[in-house]
């Protein structure tokens, strides 16, 4: 029993003590409210500067390639670049075979019937064309051919085209006539020469017995159709095979503000050609014209030629050499034109006509073209200029969508700040300042990233050969408090207007050139500071 | 003997002394049970949560207020001081299909098969960092001791204690484990860099597994298709070889104990339990990924600015995270140990119905020990009712309260026993309602069961029930 009441004791004491080691708290109704920053990197750019030039669109980009490019001297250019190709249906001169005839050929009822005719066809469009073979990868040859009451065969050939050596011929039942097509594929046709004609000559030979007398001509339809050399042979004549007109902008004129921003070197264009095919060419530019910003056009007066010759390939080098072109160039400039000066008027369209003239010696020689080669020509108008820029300002208008790029809608209230940091390191000769208005949309500014406007990039260190020797390294932050975020968020500001100016004032000699070398990288984070509450 | 279920997870202290529940030999081998043979009954539970999370610091006063951890006043680092690494939390569960035990001349057999639960769940104090501080310019979380080891299993055991002399009695378990699943992460290195410059995560560790309804796919290069980890439902045949012991992972352990009576007054005890390893041999995926990944924003070339595919930019993204990462798949075999836990005691015995013990209680988890302490009083004042209680030590100074008790109705016996009861606590009132939060506690067990017992009376010269005691 005094243990029972020893255990009873023991449990109420710790009961006791339990009781005692007691306290009190209250809360205030509490409610989440806890941390929500958040920093992280977002972009990293980099760029050079080629692709500084093409996004502020400065070249407006047609059917040709434009680029801004530089020399090895550093020298900055406008380049435009046309393309051109000449395939062999240009270059080889055949006319069409479409030929039809009717001829009364009497016959009288019971009588012999024997016919030989001759149809030939001038296969050579220009008498200064002369073909000597083409080796057919495909063509189409029709032959309609009317029947006559005789009893008997008709055979057709052609001498002139071979298959494996065999002549072409055919034959038929007079009386039923013909209407047939053949593939061509694989023959090889080789004109007769008379005269300045190339000729491919039907041979019609019909045998046989009078049935009746005929009462209708006798009519008879030769059509060639898609013809496609493997490799035709021949003297393609001296001909002008293009005149091909062009008509280009020069946005880049306007967008610079020339000549306040811009101090031009010198215009230049510069027409290459690559010559594949066995027929040489010269290529000239002809009436050349700049237009102005008021529409006036001047003229290009050539002080010397203005035709380069390309020498065609030899047959024996065709698919021995990997197919290396004869290639020339030429070189319009200050020295042979006066195109320099002209640049002055800063035009914004330039105009000019190509003219491609085939054999252009006129000496009687063997050509030869296929499928395969072809002449190429580009033609770079390049216009250098000397960067000088004073205080150059540019305005972009973007449309601005806050909650769909940066932040959710839902979650604006959480974030006490948000910041923008950008960090630059820049490796191009000239400063820039920018300033970001946020407008609405009429325009009118709600506020703006920042206080006033800022230099984002500065001025990197330079050698004594005025490169760039030293990337300048800046940081800058855009704030973003509550209330500015508010109203990105909820719709007043619907457009960035981010007004730039580059300068180069800062550098030793103002006139910058720009190496390949050179671009700057950009590093876009964002930090946002808040918290999320519940509340 | 009869099949029956009784829940148990690392028995609570409380249940060393309390001879007449025949569950005492789980924690000491070699103590035998006063009665002459038992069997577990359905219809018990049980369950251990061990955690260095103390209750009263889920409230913190500033400025003379008080706050909860989903304010902001609330600062995680004062927690995080304490827990050094993170918090912590070892679930454990034990289910006995069957167990039953007897007495033979001098000694005591017992046969049991249960399945066990082990769990320790790490979570590094960076995420808590992560709440005060957010993913800030500048911060170096360190994720590396985040850990999740979890392990499910079948155990059959036979012990089997004797008393050599009149003062001692030893005894020894012998146990066959078979594995049903696991997953075990060593993570050696784990953090991420936040700032507005760059984010570098750094990963070097495993993930082990061995889960019957897990599906990892490997690529060409043989690393695996973390997109790509699917679940896979269980096949009849599948749910029968789970069901059944000995099918796979094979294990085994052992459990040592002695009590030694110094005389009719004092004695002194000891035991391990659960010295073993479990093999994973079936269904194994295994991770192995060792790497870095740096992000210093999406790169972009100006002249392709128009044309930026963002999405495609962060699969980009997440593909180079995976090739950095490189995780490697393999199904090799693994090994994982149980948790050993090492019992001392000191009692002292002034009658057969009055015991009063001092236990120490080592557990051994992944090179690192918890200890506590108990300090009980067991009373058996009639054959139909036993009552124990006491306190609990921590090493770390935290007091809590044990209790426990039995009740014998006839053959039947009822029991329930838990450890680290509070005996501080702390009323919590806001503008409705009020509650009352525990004080110094961070851990909890309990353990109830029902036993048929037989020959209750024990020990003829240790009987259940003394006729001639003064009660």
């Amino acid at each position: 029993m005094n243990t029972l009441k020893t255990s009873a004791l023991l449990a109420s004491c710790l009961l006791t003590i339990a009781g005692c080691m007691k306290d009190e708290v209250t809360l205030d109704d509490p409610t989440y409210n806890r941390s929500l920053n958040f920093a992280s990197p977002v972009f990293n750019v980099t760029a050079d500067y080629v692709s500084i030039f093409n996004s502020l669109s400065l070249v407006e980009k047609k059917s040709q390639q434009t680029k801004i490019t530089a020399d090895e001297n550093g020298w900055l250019y406008v380049d435009y670049t046309t393309d051109y190709q000449l395939k062999w249906n240009s270059i080889l001169g055949i006319g069409a075979y479409d030929d039809n005839y009717s001829l009364p050929l009497p016959t009288v009822a019971q009588t012999s019937f024997d016919q030989e005719l001759n149809f030939p066809h001038k296969l050579n469009s220009d008498s200064t064309i002369r073909i000597d073979s083409i080796c057919l990868n495909g063509a189409t040859l029709s032959l309609k051919i009317g029947a006559l009451p005789v009893s008997g065969i008709a055979t057709i050939t052609f001498n002139e085209l071979t298959d494996n050596g065999k002549i072409f011929s055919d034959n038929w039942t007079i009386s039923e006539g013909l209407d047939k097509s053949y593939d061509l594929s694989g023959y090889l046709m080789k004109p007769t020469h008379s005269g300045d004609s190339s000729l491919i000559i039907c041979k019609l030979q019909m045998v046989g017995t009078c049935t009746k007398t005929a009462t209708n001509d006798f009519n008879i339809a030769i059509k060639m159709d898609d013809i496609t050399p493997k490799i035709a042979f021949g003297f393609f004549g001296t001909r002008e095979v293009v005149n091909n007109d062009d008509d280009s902008n020069i946005k880049f004129f306007t967008e610079f503000d020339v000549p306040r921003s811009v101090h031009m070197k010198g215009m230049h264009i510069k027409l290459d050609v690559d010559n594949l095919t066995g027929t040489p060419f010269d290529l000239s530019m002809e009436n050349m014209r700049l237009v102005s910003a008021g529409g006036d056009t001047l003229q290009i007066e050539f002080m010397d030629s203005n035709t380069v010759f390309v020498d065609q390939i030899a047959y024996t080098d065709y698919n021995s050499n990997g197919n290396t072109p004869k290639s020339n160039s030429y070189l319009l400039d200050s020295t042979n034109s006066n195109v320099d000066v002209l640049l002055n008027s800063s035009p914004v369209d330039y105009k000019y006509n190509l003219k491609i003239v085939s054999n252009p010696k006129g000496e009687v020689q063997e050509n030869f073209i296929t499928p395969e080669t072809e002449l190429d020509v580009t033609v770079n108008v390049f216009i250098p200029f000397w960067a000088k820029v004073d205080n150059l300002n540019r305005q972009d208008t973007f449309e601005f969508i806050f909650n769909d790029l940066i932040l959710d809608e839902d979650n604006v209230k959480y974030i006490d700040t948000m910041i923008v940091a950008m960090k630059f390191s820049n490796g191009l000769p000239f400063a820039f300042y920018s300033q970001g208005y946020l407008v609405d949309k009429n325009y009118s500014i709600v506020d703006s990233l920042f206080p006033k406007q800022k230099k984002l990039w500065q001025m990197p260190k330079f050698d004594k050969d005025l490169r760039v020797s030293e990337r300048a390294v800046s940081e800058t932050e855009a704030i973003f408090d509550n209330e500015k975020i508010k109203k990105c968020s909820e719709g007043d500001v619907k457009y960035l207007i981010m007004a730039n100016t580059v300068s180069t004032n800062d550098m030793p000699d103002k006139y910058f050139r720009l190496y390949k070398d050179y671009g700057i990288d950009m590093r876009i984070a964002i930090e946002l500071i808040g918290k999320y509450t519940n509340e | 003997m009869l099949l029956a279920h009784a829940a148990m997870a690392q028995m609570p202290m409380s249940l060393y002394y309390m001879e007449n529940i025949p569950q005492t030999a789980t924690l000491n081998v070699a103590r035998q049970p006063r009665c002459n043979g038992y069997a577990a009954l359905p219809g018990s539970a049980g369950f251990q949560l061990e955690t260095n999370l103390i209750l009263k610091e889920l409230l913190q006063e500033k400025n003379g207020k008080w706050h909860t951890p989903i304010e902001q006043e609330f600062s995680y680092s004062d927690i995080n001081k304490r827990f050094k690494k993170g918090l912590r939390l070892r679930p454990e569960a034990n289910v006995t299909l069957l167990g039953i035990g007897w007495r033979s001349g001098n000694g005591y057999w017992t046969i049991s098969i249960n399945e066990r639960l082990q769990a320790n769940i790490g979570l590094p104090n960076a995420i808590f960092d992560m709440l005060d501080d957010g993913l800030a310019d500048g911060s170096t979380l360190n994720f590396s001791h985040l850990r999740a080891n979890v392990k499910a299993f079948h155990e059959i055991s036979a012990g089997y204690s004797h008393h050599i002399t009149e003062q001692m009695t030893v005894g020894g378990r012998l146990k066959y484990l078979s594995g049903i699943g696991v997953v075990k992460t060593d993570i050696s290195k784990f953090q991420i860099t936040t700032s507005r410059d760059q984010w570098q995560v750094e990963f070097d560790g495993d993930i082990h597994a061995s889960v019957p309804t897990l599906a990892i796919y490997e690529k060409e290069d043989g690393t695996a298709k973390l997109d790509s980890i699917e679940t896979e439902d269980l096949k009849t045949k599948d749910i029968v070889n789970l069901s059944i012991p000995f099918m796979h992972n094979p294990g085994a352990a052992i459990d040592l104990g002695f009590d030694y009576k110094i005389n009719d007054n004092f004695s002194i005890s000891a035991a391990v339990n659960d010295l073993g390893f479990i093999v994973w041999t079936n269904k194994l995926n295994s991770i192995h990924t060792k790497g870095s990944y740096k992000f210093d924003g999406l790169k972009l070339d100006l002249n392709d600015l128009k044309d930026v595919d963002y999405e495609g930019a962060f699969d980009e993204i997440r593909d180079s995270v995976e090739n950095c990462m490189s995780p490697k798949l393999s199904t090799k075999s693994f090994t994982t140990m149980l948790n050993p836990s090492i019992y001392i005691s000191g009692a002292y015995t002034p009658s057969h119905y009055l015991t009063i013990g001092l236990l120490s209680r080592t557990t051994i988890l992944n090179n690192t020990a918890t200890q506590d302490f108990d300090l009980s009083v067991n009373v058996n004042p009639y054959k139909c009712f036993s009552l124990m209680t006491g306190l609990d030590f921590n090493v770390k100074g935290h007091l809590t309260a044990n209790f426990g008790w039995s009740v014998n109705m006839g053959p039947l016996q009822l029991y329930m026993l838990t450890d680290y009861v509070p005996i501080t606590y702390r009323k919590i009132k806001s503008d409705d309602d009020s509650a009352v939060l525990p004080n110094n506690t961070a851990d909890f067990n309990l353990a109830i069961g029902l036993n048929l017992i037989f020959g209750a009376k024990g020990y003829h010269n240790k009987p259940m029930i003394n006729a001639y005691s003064d009660f």
